[in-house]
Protein backbone atom coordinates (compact mmCIF):
# COMPACT_ATOMS: atom_id res chain seq x y z
CA UNK A 1 0.00 0.00 0.00
CA UNK A 2 1.29 3.67 -1.11
CA UNK A 3 1.69 6.07 1.56
CA UNK A 4 1.84 10.04 0.60
CA UNK A 5 4.44 12.01 1.31
CA UNK A 6 5.82 15.20 0.91
CA UNK A 7 9.66 15.65 -0.04
CA UNK A 8 11.82 19.08 0.13
CA UNK A 9 14.12 18.78 -2.70
CA UNK A 10 16.49 21.57 -3.88
CA UNK A 11 14.26 24.11 -1.84
CA UNK A 12 11.05 22.48 -4.51
CA UNK A 13 8.27 20.47 -2.58
CA UNK A 14 7.21 17.03 -4.41
CA UNK A 15 3.55 15.43 -3.46
CA UNK A 16 4.02 11.89 -4.46
CA UNK A 17 2.64 8.53 -3.34
CA UNK A 18 5.21 5.58 -2.64
CA UNK A 19 5.59 2.27 -1.64
CA UNK A 20 7.64 2.14 1.77
CA UNK A 21 10.19 0.26 0.63
CA UNK A 22 10.88 2.63 -2.17
CA UNK A 23 14.05 4.38 -1.30
CA UNK A 24 14.65 8.11 -1.64
CA UNK A 25 17.89 7.04 -4.10
CA UNK A 26 14.82 5.39 -6.57
CA UNK A 27 12.73 7.83 -6.05
CA UNK A 28 14.72 10.54 -6.97
CA UNK A 29 15.68 8.69 -10.21
CA UNK A 30 12.77 7.18 -10.72
CA UNK A 31 9.66 9.22 -9.73
CA UNK A 32 11.48 12.64 -10.31
CA UNK A 33 14.09 12.00 -13.23
CA UNK A 34 16.38 13.50 -11.23
CA UNK A 35 19.11 10.72 -12.20
CA UNK A 36 21.89 12.92 -11.04
CA UNK A 37 21.72 10.95 -8.29
CA UNK A 38 23.34 8.13 -9.36
CA UNK A 39 22.77 3.92 -8.33
CA UNK A 40 26.49 2.04 -7.71
CA UNK A 41 25.97 -0.63 -4.84
CA UNK A 42 22.82 0.19 -4.06
CA UNK A 43 24.32 -0.78 0.04
CA UNK A 44 25.38 2.39 1.27
CA UNK A 45 29.27 1.16 0.14
CA UNK A 46 30.25 2.96 -2.73
CA UNK A 47 28.92 6.64 -1.70
CA UNK A 48 27.74 7.33 -5.69
CA UNK A 49 24.07 7.95 -4.09
CA UNK A 50 25.22 10.40 -1.74
CA UNK A 51 22.76 13.43 -1.60
CA UNK A 52 22.90 16.02 1.72
CA UNK A 53 19.79 15.62 4.06
CA UNK A 54 19.53 18.89 6.36
CA UNK A 55 23.05 19.63 4.60
CA UNK A 56 24.91 15.79 5.82
CA UNK A 57 25.98 13.43 3.71
CA UNK A 58 23.77 10.21 3.49
CA UNK A 59 23.49 6.66 1.10
CA UNK A 60 20.07 7.59 -0.37
CA UNK A 61 20.03 4.04 -1.51
CA UNK A 62 19.68 3.47 2.40
CA UNK A 63 16.76 6.32 3.47
CA UNK A 64 13.30 5.32 2.53
CA UNK A 65 11.86 7.94 0.98
CA UNK A 66 8.77 7.64 3.51
CA UNK A 67 11.43 8.33 6.14
CA UNK A 68 13.19 11.94 4.15
CA UNK A 69 9.85 13.63 4.70
CA UNK A 70 10.19 17.20 6.42
CA UNK A 71 13.77 17.24 5.80
CA UNK A 72 15.57 19.34 3.18
CA UNK A 73 17.27 17.36 0.14
CA UNK A 74 19.84 18.29 -1.79
CA UNK A 75 20.91 16.63 -4.62
CA UNK A 76 23.71 17.68 -7.88
CA UNK A 77 20.77 19.36 -9.34
CA UNK A 78 20.59 21.44 -6.73
CA UNK A 79 24.36 22.85 -6.67
CA UNK A 80 24.30 24.89 -10.08
CA UNK A 81 22.19 27.93 -9.76
CA UNK A 82 20.73 28.45 -13.40
CA UNK A 83 23.85 28.57 -15.85
CA UNK A 84 26.00 29.32 -12.82
CA UNK A 85 28.09 26.39 -11.46
CA UNK A 86 29.00 25.72 -8.30
CA UNK A 87 32.64 26.36 -7.42
CA UNK A 88 33.04 23.12 -6.32
CA UNK A 89 31.63 21.96 -10.19
CA UNK A 90 34.19 24.57 -11.74
CA UNK A 91 36.86 23.80 -9.80
CA UNK A 92 36.15 20.12 -10.60
CA UNK A 93 36.38 21.01 -14.28
CA UNK A 94 39.28 22.94 -14.21
CA UNK A 95 41.30 20.03 -12.28
CA UNK A 96 39.86 17.17 -14.39
CA UNK A 97 38.70 15.72 -11.70
CA UNK A 98 36.04 13.26 -13.60
CA UNK A 99 36.55 10.37 -16.02
CA UNK A 100 33.49 8.54 -16.17
CA UNK A 101 31.92 11.10 -14.14
CA UNK A 102 29.59 8.61 -12.16
CA UNK A 103 31.14 9.48 -8.73
CA UNK A 104 31.27 12.91 -9.36
CA UNK A 105 27.55 13.92 -7.86
CA UNK A 106 28.40 11.82 -4.85
CA UNK A 107 31.87 13.61 -4.55
CA UNK A 108 30.44 16.70 -4.94
CA UNK A 109 27.79 17.01 -2.58
CA UNK A 110 30.42 14.95 0.08
CA UNK A 111 33.29 18.01 -0.48
CA UNK A 112 30.26 20.87 -0.27
CA UNK A 113 29.06 19.52 3.15
CA UNK A 114 32.43 19.51 3.78
CA UNK A 115 33.63 22.66 2.76
CA UNK A 116 30.07 24.30 4.18
CA UNK A 117 31.58 23.41 7.86
CA UNK A 118 35.23 24.06 7.71
CA UNK A 119 35.94 25.94 5.01
CA UNK A 120 39.59 25.41 4.98
CA UNK A 121 40.45 21.90 5.23
CA UNK A 122 43.80 20.04 4.99
CA UNK A 123 43.89 17.27 2.96
CA UNK A 124 43.41 14.84 5.08
CA UNK A 125 40.16 16.38 6.03
CA UNK A 126 39.11 16.36 2.16
CA UNK A 127 40.32 12.83 2.16
CA UNK A 128 38.28 11.85 5.18
CA UNK A 129 34.92 13.58 4.04
CA UNK A 130 35.12 11.75 0.89
CA UNK A 131 36.08 8.52 2.14
CA UNK A 132 32.36 6.95 1.32
CA UNK A 133 32.71 7.89 -1.88
CA UNK A 134 34.32 5.38 -3.74
CA UNK A 135 35.82 6.48 -7.49
CA UNK A 136 37.11 3.62 -9.97
CA UNK A 137 38.68 6.02 -12.49
CA UNK A 138 40.65 9.00 -11.25
CA UNK A 139 42.64 7.94 -8.48
CA UNK A 140 41.38 10.23 -6.35
CA UNK A 141 44.11 12.83 -6.46
CA UNK A 142 42.51 15.31 -8.72
CA UNK A 143 39.51 15.16 -6.63
CA UNK A 144 40.87 16.41 -3.95
CA UNK A 145 43.33 18.86 -5.47
CA UNK A 146 39.89 20.64 -6.72
CA UNK A 147 38.39 20.25 -3.59
CA UNK A 148 41.16 22.03 -1.57
CA UNK A 149 41.53 24.30 -4.67
CA UNK A 150 37.90 25.63 -4.02
CA UNK A 151 38.96 28.34 -1.02
CA UNK A 152 41.28 29.55 -2.68
CA UNK B 1 13.39 -5.44 -1.32
CA UNK B 2 10.52 -7.34 -0.07
CA UNK B 3 7.16 -5.09 0.46
CA UNK B 4 6.72 -4.59 4.02
CA UNK B 5 4.06 -2.83 6.10
CA UNK B 6 5.74 0.61 7.51
CA UNK B 7 4.59 1.66 10.91
CA UNK B 8 5.83 5.26 12.28
CA UNK B 9 5.07 5.55 16.02
CA UNK B 10 4.94 8.31 18.17
CA UNK B 11 5.38 6.78 21.56
CA UNK B 12 7.39 4.36 23.36
CA UNK B 13 4.57 2.25 24.73
CA UNK B 14 2.98 2.20 20.72
CA UNK B 15 6.55 0.66 19.63
CA UNK B 16 6.39 -2.15 22.23
CA UNK B 17 2.47 -2.80 21.23
CA UNK B 18 3.59 -3.34 17.68
CA UNK B 19 6.78 -5.35 18.15
CA UNK B 20 4.08 -7.79 20.52
CA UNK B 21 1.46 -7.35 18.07
CA UNK B 22 4.00 -9.07 15.15
CA UNK B 23 6.29 -11.16 16.87
CA UNK B 24 9.66 -12.26 14.93
CA UNK B 25 7.48 -10.55 11.47
CA UNK B 26 8.72 -7.08 13.08
CA UNK B 27 12.08 -5.52 13.36
CA UNK B 28 13.21 -1.59 14.28
CA UNK B 29 14.02 0.65 11.65
CA UNK B 30 16.87 3.36 13.55
CA UNK B 31 19.39 4.58 11.34
CA UNK B 32 18.55 1.75 8.60
CA UNK B 33 22.37 1.63 7.77
CA UNK B 34 22.49 -2.27 9.06
CA UNK B 35 18.81 -3.07 8.83
CA UNK B 36 18.06 -2.01 4.98
CA UNK B 37 20.96 -3.78 4.07
CA UNK B 38 20.39 -6.86 5.55
CA UNK B 39 16.88 -6.62 3.63
CA UNK B 40 18.02 -5.90 0.18
CA UNK B 41 20.85 -9.33 0.70
CA UNK B 42 17.23 -11.10 1.64
CA UNK B 43 19.47 -12.17 4.81
CA UNK B 44 16.03 -11.14 6.95
CA UNK B 45 12.42 -10.32 4.83
CA UNK B 46 10.24 -8.95 7.81
CA UNK B 47 6.83 -7.70 7.11
CA UNK B 48 6.63 -5.03 9.85
CA UNK B 49 8.90 -2.08 9.93
CA UNK B 50 8.51 -0.24 12.78
CA UNK B 51 10.04 2.74 12.47
CA UNK B 52 11.38 5.20 15.31
CA UNK B 53 12.45 8.52 13.76
CA UNK B 54 8.93 10.27 14.60
CA UNK B 55 9.49 9.58 18.10
CA UNK B 56 10.72 12.88 20.23
CA UNK B 57 13.50 12.00 22.62
CA UNK B 58 15.58 9.54 21.73
CA UNK B 59 18.39 11.43 20.52
CA UNK B 60 20.37 13.07 22.75
CA UNK B 61 23.70 13.75 24.51
CA UNK B 62 23.66 14.61 28.52
CA UNK B 63 25.65 14.57 31.28
CA UNK B 64 24.70 14.71 34.50
CA UNK B 65 26.86 14.37 37.51
CA UNK B 66 28.65 11.36 37.29
CA UNK B 67 26.92 9.84 34.18
CA UNK B 68 26.53 10.62 30.33
CA UNK B 69 23.23 9.57 28.86
CA UNK B 70 23.35 8.81 25.04
CA UNK B 71 19.60 8.22 23.22
CA UNK B 72 19.91 5.41 21.49
CA UNK B 73 18.59 7.57 18.39
CA UNK B 74 21.91 9.32 18.28
CA UNK B 75 23.71 9.77 15.07
CA UNK B 76 27.14 8.27 15.16
CA UNK B 77 28.63 11.28 13.88
CA UNK B 78 27.20 13.49 16.41
CA UNK B 79 28.49 10.28 18.88
CA UNK B 80 32.43 11.19 17.33
CA UNK B 81 31.98 15.07 17.21
CA UNK B 82 30.14 16.02 20.50
CA UNK B 83 32.28 18.14 22.85
CA UNK B 84 31.20 16.35 26.05
CA UNK B 85 32.24 12.86 24.30
CA UNK B 86 35.18 13.46 23.37
CA UNK B 87 36.18 15.12 26.70
CA UNK B 88 35.22 13.01 29.16
CA UNK B 89 34.84 9.39 27.27
CA UNK B 90 36.96 9.99 24.10
CA UNK B 91 37.15 5.92 23.32
CA UNK B 92 33.54 6.37 22.93
CA UNK B 93 34.07 9.19 19.89
CA UNK B 94 37.66 7.43 18.84
CA UNK B 95 35.57 4.01 18.11
CA UNK B 96 32.00 6.08 17.06
CA UNK B 97 34.62 7.75 14.24
CA UNK B 98 35.58 4.52 12.97
CA UNK B 99 32.61 2.98 11.66
CA UNK B 100 31.72 3.46 8.17
CA UNK B 101 32.03 6.65 6.14
CA UNK B 102 30.43 10.14 7.05
CA UNK B 103 27.52 8.95 5.18
CA UNK B 104 26.69 6.38 7.08
CA UNK B 105 27.29 7.79 10.42
CA UNK B 106 24.80 10.46 9.57
CA UNK B 107 22.21 7.73 9.60
CA UNK B 108 23.67 5.05 11.90
CA UNK B 109 22.98 4.99 15.27
CA UNK B 110 24.33 4.10 18.98
CA UNK B 111 21.63 1.96 19.47
CA UNK B 112 21.77 0.16 16.19
CA UNK B 113 25.36 0.03 16.08
CA UNK B 114 24.82 -2.43 19.78
CA UNK B 115 20.93 -3.68 18.48
CA UNK B 116 22.26 -5.02 15.33
CA UNK B 117 24.56 -7.03 17.71
CA UNK B 118 27.33 -7.85 15.09
CA UNK B 119 30.43 -9.12 16.96
CA UNK B 120 32.42 -6.74 14.99
CA UNK B 121 30.19 -3.57 15.88
CA UNK B 122 33.08 -0.85 16.55
CA UNK B 123 31.06 1.16 19.95
CA UNK B 124 30.78 -1.60 21.67
CA UNK B 125 34.51 -2.89 23.01
CA UNK B 126 34.21 0.64 23.96
CA UNK B 127 31.11 0.47 25.80
CA UNK B 128 32.28 -2.29 27.26
CA UNK B 129 35.61 -0.78 28.66
CA UNK B 130 33.22 2.30 30.09
CA UNK B 131 30.71 -0.40 31.82
CA UNK B 132 28.01 1.43 30.26
CA UNK B 133 24.75 -0.10 30.25
CA UNK B 134 21.39 0.35 28.31
CA UNK B 135 18.48 0.99 29.54
CA UNK B 136 15.28 -0.88 28.18
CA UNK B 137 11.94 -0.59 27.76
CA UNK B 138 9.39 -2.90 27.48
CA UNK B 139 5.62 -3.48 28.31
CA UNK B 140 6.28 -4.83 31.38
CA UNK B 141 8.25 -1.38 32.22
CA UNK B 142 11.63 -0.89 32.27
CA UNK B 143 15.53 -2.27 33.36
CA UNK B 144 18.83 -2.02 32.54
CA UNK B 145 21.47 -3.96 31.65
CA UNK B 146 25.56 -3.78 31.51
CA UNK B 147 25.98 -3.45 27.80
CA UNK B 148 28.79 -6.59 28.08
CA UNK B 149 25.39 -8.53 28.58
CA UNK B 150 23.68 -7.96 26.17
CA UNK B 151 24.78 -10.25 23.32
CA UNK B 152 23.31 -13.23 22.62
CA UNK B 153 24.83 -14.59 19.23
CA UNK B 154 25.88 -13.00 15.86
CA UNK B 155 22.35 -10.75 15.68
CA UNK B 156 20.93 -11.47 18.74
CA UNK B 157 20.52 -9.24 21.56
CA UNK B 158 18.80 -9.67 25.12
CA UNK B 159 15.91 -8.35 24.88
CA UNK B 160 12.32 -10.11 25.28
CA UNK B 161 9.65 -9.60 22.97
CA UNK B 162 8.67 -6.12 22.68
CA UNK B 163 11.44 -4.17 24.21
CA UNK B 164 13.82 -2.08 22.93
CA UNK B 165 17.12 -0.15 24.13
CA UNK B 166 16.25 3.43 24.21
CA UNK B 167 19.17 4.97 26.42
CA UNK B 168 22.91 3.94 26.64
CA UNK B 169 24.25 5.39 29.97
CA UNK B 170 28.19 5.62 31.05
CA UNK B 171 29.32 6.39 34.07
CA UNK B 172 32.17 9.09 33.78
CA UNK B 173 35.71 7.43 34.45
CA UNK B 174 37.87 10.05 36.81
CA UNK B 175 40.44 12.27 35.25
CA UNK B 176 43.44 9.65 35.47
CA UNK B 177 41.97 6.98 32.91
CA UNK B 178 43.27 6.69 29.41
CA UNK B 179 41.48 5.02 26.71
CA UNK B 180 42.13 3.68 23.24
CA UNK B 181 40.20 1.93 20.49
CA UNK B 182 41.91 -0.15 17.91
CA UNK B 183 40.27 -1.27 14.39
CA UNK B 184 42.41 -3.15 12.14
CA UNK B 185 41.23 -3.33 8.93
CA UNK B 186 42.09 -2.98 5.34
CA UNK B 187 41.41 0.74 4.89
CA UNK B 188 41.21 3.89 6.75
CA UNK B 189 37.11 3.50 6.18
CA UNK B 190 34.19 1.73 5.04
CA UNK B 191 35.69 -1.60 6.48
CA UNK B 192 34.09 -4.03 8.82
CA UNK B 193 37.27 -4.70 11.65
CA UNK B 194 39.13 -7.73 11.39
CA UNK B 195 39.61 -7.02 15.30
CA UNK B 196 38.87 -4.20 17.55
CA UNK B 197 40.45 -3.77 20.65
CA UNK B 198 39.23 -1.39 23.12
CA UNK B 199 41.42 -0.84 26.35
CA UNK B 200 40.80 1.61 28.68
CA UNK B 201 42.69 1.79 32.91
CA UNK B 202 43.80 3.97 35.02
CA UNK B 203 47.98 3.05 35.02
CA UNK B 204 49.89 5.18 38.28
CA UNK B 205 53.41 4.85 40.05
CA UNK B 206 54.11 1.54 37.48
CA UNK B 207 50.43 -0.52 38.28
CA UNK B 208 46.98 -0.53 36.87
CA UNK B 209 44.49 -0.06 39.25
CA UNK B 210 42.20 -0.45 36.86
CA UNK B 211 41.99 -2.06 33.65
CA UNK B 212 39.31 -3.24 31.24
CA UNK B 213 40.32 -4.75 28.04
CA UNK B 214 37.46 -5.90 25.49
CA UNK B 215 37.67 -7.25 21.55
CA UNK B 216 35.54 -7.30 18.57
CA UNK B 217 35.34 -9.68 16.05
CA UNK B 218 37.00 -12.34 17.76
CA UNK B 219 34.05 -14.49 19.10
CA UNK B 220 30.35 -14.52 18.38
CA UNK B 221 29.82 -11.53 20.82
CA UNK B 222 32.39 -8.93 21.69
CA UNK B 223 34.21 -9.96 24.92
CA UNK B 224 36.16 -9.34 27.67
CA UNK B 225 39.63 -10.40 27.94
CA UNK B 226 39.58 -10.91 31.79
CA UNK B 227 42.40 -12.96 31.82
CA UNK B 228 44.38 -10.68 30.56
CA UNK B 229 42.91 -8.11 32.60
CA UNK B 230 43.99 -9.96 35.36
CA UNK B 231 47.55 -10.30 34.66
CA UNK B 232 47.98 -6.84 34.76
CA UNK B 233 46.04 -5.99 37.86
CA UNK B 234 47.59 -4.13 40.92
CA UNK B 235 51.13 -5.63 40.52
CA UNK B 236 53.76 -3.97 38.84
CA UNK B 237 53.89 -3.49 34.70
CA UNK B 238 56.97 -4.14 32.99
CA UNK B 239 57.42 -5.40 28.91
CA UNK B 240 56.98 -9.11 30.02
CA UNK B 241 53.90 -8.74 31.74
CA UNK B 242 52.58 -6.21 29.15
CA UNK B 243 53.26 -9.42 26.37
CA UNK B 244 52.48 -11.93 28.87
CA UNK B 245 48.45 -10.17 28.93
CA UNK B 246 48.71 -9.80 25.64
CA UNK B 247 49.63 -13.80 24.53
CA UNK B 248 46.74 -14.09 27.47
CA UNK B 249 43.91 -12.11 25.59
CA UNK B 250 45.04 -13.81 22.12
CA UNK B 251 43.78 -17.48 24.02
CA UNK B 252 40.93 -15.58 25.10
CA UNK B 253 39.73 -15.25 21.64
CA UNK B 254 37.52 -18.08 19.50
CA UNK B 255 37.43 -16.66 15.97
CA UNK B 256 36.75 -17.64 13.10
CA UNK B 257 37.82 -17.64 9.06
CA UNK B 258 35.95 -15.58 6.94
CA UNK B 259 36.46 -13.07 4.32
CA UNK B 260 37.83 -10.90 6.21
CA UNK B 261 40.90 -13.00 7.39
CA UNK B 262 41.93 -16.49 9.13
CA UNK B 263 41.60 -17.53 12.78
CA UNK B 264 44.90 -18.08 13.03
CA UNK B 265 45.89 -14.43 11.53
CA UNK B 266 43.04 -12.81 14.23
CA UNK B 267 44.70 -14.48 16.86
CA UNK B 268 48.11 -13.63 16.11
CA UNK B 269 46.53 -9.92 15.65
CA UNK B 270 44.87 -9.69 18.88
CA UNK B 271 48.14 -10.27 20.83
CA UNK B 272 49.71 -7.38 18.96
CA UNK B 273 46.93 -4.90 19.32
CA UNK B 274 46.40 -5.35 23.05
CA UNK B 275 49.98 -5.24 23.66
CA UNK B 276 49.51 -1.80 21.20
CA UNK B 277 46.56 -0.82 23.74
CA UNK B 278 47.88 -1.53 26.93
CA UNK B 279 51.14 0.23 26.10
CA UNK B 280 48.96 3.30 24.81
CA UNK B 281 47.21 3.46 27.93
CA UNK B 282 50.38 3.45 30.34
Amino acid sequence: MKLAVTLKINGESYELLVEPKKTLLDVLREDLGLTGTKKGCDQGDCGACTVLLHGKPVNSCLVLAVEAAGQEITTVEGLAQGDRLHPLQESFIRHGAMQCGYCTPGMLLSAKALLDKNPHPSRREVKEAIAGNLCRCTGYVKIIDAILEVPK
Amino acid sequence: MKSFQYHAPHSLAEVCRLLLDHGVQARVLAGGTDLLVKIKQRIIEPEHLIALGRIEGLRYIRKDDKKIRIGALTPLQEIATSEVIRQKIPILAEAAEKVGSMQIRNRGTLGGNVCNASPAADTVPSLICLEATAAITGRGGERELPVEDLFVSPGKVNLQPGEIVTEIVVPVPNGNHKGIYLKLGRRKAMDIAIVGVGGLGCFEKGRFESIRIALASVAATPIRAKRAEEILKKQRVDSGRVLLAASEAASECQPISDVRGSASYREQMVKVLVEQAIRSIM
